[in-house]
């Protein structure tokens, strides 16, 4: 069951893996594309990058991969990460479920009387 | 020798991981150093570094105990053994991780000494509304939606959590298109074609139209189907893979506080707030949300516009939302309490009338002129206010037809996945006497939406008022 390590899919790693579905990337750079992505709410740390990237390379969510052209030499150090096929399900199916939980919300609301 | 501290402090984590990802980290922290200048980001920097350090390593010992013991069990040896390993601790780690937790010690020491003096920002929190025509506050019991015996049925007649786990069947389908008659008949705001739904929901389901095995194209199959026939866009039916609590006596005190958070995030709707040239004012507002949790958000936000000579309220992503705050972000506008609107629901004959507060002390709006921008998307609320300010002339509509869904609803729950929002009540205006159900409001001036703000700037500018 290698879903289960992960399932519910911890917030670092689901924003990890909606960082690497744009393209791959370094430590460093999926770092601050989880910055941009949440307008700078969330900066991990080195500690929670590398556990979150360990469990998702163990999980067969992410892959290592070789360093694309732009790479620059003294990049030797920096491993690149891509997001497989089925990190890409399990970010789907958790963006899905967040869209039921603001549907719930949404519904809850409601109650109250609103135009629905 | 931030690099040196920094390198030592990955000694705490376990040797398999910093054999892995040490290099890297220690990469990062270089990039982060090169790129973060400055005391500010520096102590960020370490800040961030502290709280990284106390939510990861637990995570790092616990992710590699997992890993070990699934090796374990996959190999057949005993369940719930786990290995541990091997070898003691080395003395550099011990040494290492006594001073991170005299320092985390510290910390904790240094804050609760320096805690008691530092001010907490206050949260803004729901005010009362500077008006006196209070909209009366629902009674909870009466706003939400009579209870429809959904949990009896959910244990005799359907669908059960474990029947639903699979496909869907034929009895969840007709258990489902039943129930929402039910309701429909029961509550929908016109009997009549609440009766004609049901004909074409029966009769689609005769058909095989309905036959598809996932539950969320069947809930919008079901949807289109009753659209068909009402051309009412706020009735839906709406599946969810998440089972919805039954308690139907409003939001718990959690579910209220993560929709204020929300709500703070979106601010309120409030996505734009800008002094164009020429004391242009500009509010882009994408929805009217619960005026409870986003009246202080409103009065900020119409505040901020003072001294503006013209106003334009861009609604052209408006989704609608609450009539209080219709009324609420209206009162602005207007010199003293102006009848707005009223909600009229058939079945109940009973009628609440919506008026805008108390001019509001220190606005300066409210004899400004103003503008607004409308699109095809413009729904529901967002078409009141647009409908309300045409009809008291208080407004130049600048854009297109809007999308014309008038009705109000409550949300019924069908069972644990299943719920449809059913229009009971419906606006009718004091001036107009009707609605904009099916129509739209048309706007003034004609436009592509796209174009609407250009204009409306042109006008304003030009706009001669005192």
């Amino acid at each position: 069951m290698p879903k289960q390590k992960l399932s519910p899919l911890p917030a670092a790693a689901f924003q990890i893996l909606l960082a690497l579905a744009g393209e791959d990337l370094h430590g460093y750079g999926i770092m601050r594309q989880v910055e941009e992505q949440t307008s700078g709410r969330t900066r991990l740390g080195p500690g929670t990058l590398y556990t979150s990237i360990q469990g998702l390379l163990s999980e067969g969510l992410i892959e290592e991969v070789a360093p694309s052209g732009k790479a620059e030499p003294s990049d030797e150090r920096r491993r690149y990460y891509r997001i497989t096929v089925s990190g890409r399900k399990i970010a789907r199916d958790e963006a899905d479920r967040l869209a039921d939980v603001l549907r719930i919300a949404r519904a809850k609301k409601i109650f109250r009387g609103d135009y629905v | 020798m931030s690099e040196k501290i920094f390198a030592l402090l990955l000694y705490l984590y376990p040797s398999q991981f910093r054999r892995r990802f040490g290099e890297e980290a220690l990469q990062l922290w270089r990039d982060r150093l090169r790129d973060e200048k400055g005391i500010l980001h520096q102590f960020r920097l370490w800040i961030d570094l502290i709280w990284d350090l106390t939510s990861s390593l637990p995570r790092a010992y616990q992710s590699r105990s997992e890993t070990l013991a699934r090796a374990g069990t996959s190999a057949n040896a005993l369940p719930g053994l786990h290995s541990l390993e091997t070898g003691s601790i080395s003395p550099g780690v011990f040494l290492l991780a006594t001073i991170a937790a005299l320092f985390a010690l510290g910390a904790v020491l240094a804050l609760s000494t320096i805690g008691g003096k530092l001010r907490l920002r206050h949260i803004a929190v729901t005010k009362d509304p500077p008006y006196a025509h209070q909209i009366p506050a629902q009674n909870p019991a009466q706003a939400a939606p009579e209870r429809i015996p959904s949990d009896q049925t959910d244990a005799t007649a359907f669908p059960s959590e474990s029947t639903m786990s699979g496909g869907l069947q034929a009895p969840e389908r007709k258990w489902v298109i039943e129930t929402a008659i039910t309701n429909l008949q029961k509550y929908y705001l016109a009997p009549d074609i609440a009766d004609q739904m049901a004909t074409a929901l029966r009769t689609h389901e005769q058909n095989g139209d309905d036959d598809v095995p996932n539950r969320r194209v069947f809930a919008r199959l079901l949807t289109q189907q009753m659209q068909e026939v009402s051309h009412d866009q706020h009735l839906r039916l709406e599946y969810s893979a998440i089972p919805t609590p039954a308690n139907s006596g409003g939001p718990t005190p959690q579910e209220i506080a993560q929709m204020r958070e929300e709500m703070k995030r979106e601010h309120c709707g409030f996505s734009k707030l800008e002094m164009l040239p020429d004391s242009v004012g500009l509010i882009r507002l994408d929805a009217f949300p619960d005026h409870q949790v986003c009246a202080s958000m409103a009065q900020s936000a119409m505040k901020s516009m003072n001294g503006a000579r013209a106003l334009i309220f861009d609604l052209r992503a408006n989704g609608g939302g609450d009539p209080a705050m219709v009324s609420f972000v209206a009162t602005y506008l207007f010199q003293q309490p102006t009848h707005l609107n009223d909600i009229y629901n058939p079945r109940a004959d009973t009628r609440q009338e919506f008026w805008t507060g108390n001019a509001v002390p220190g606005n300066t709006l409210a004899d400004k002129p103003v503008f607004v921008l409308t699109s095809r998307s413009t729904f529901s609320g967002g078409e009141e206010f647009c409908y309300d300010l045409k009809m008291l002339r208080r407004a130049t509509l600048i854009g297109e037809t809007t999308a014309g869904g008038a009705h109000l609803g409550s949300w019924h729950r069908l069972n644990a996945h299943y719920g449809m929002g059913i229009p009971i009540a419906k606006p009718v205006n004091p001036i107009s006497h009707t609605d904009w159900e099916g129509t739209g409001v048309h706007p003034d001036i004609e436009v592509k939406a796209a174009d609407a703000l250009s204009v409306a700037e042109k006008l304003a500018r030009e706009s001669n008022h005192p």
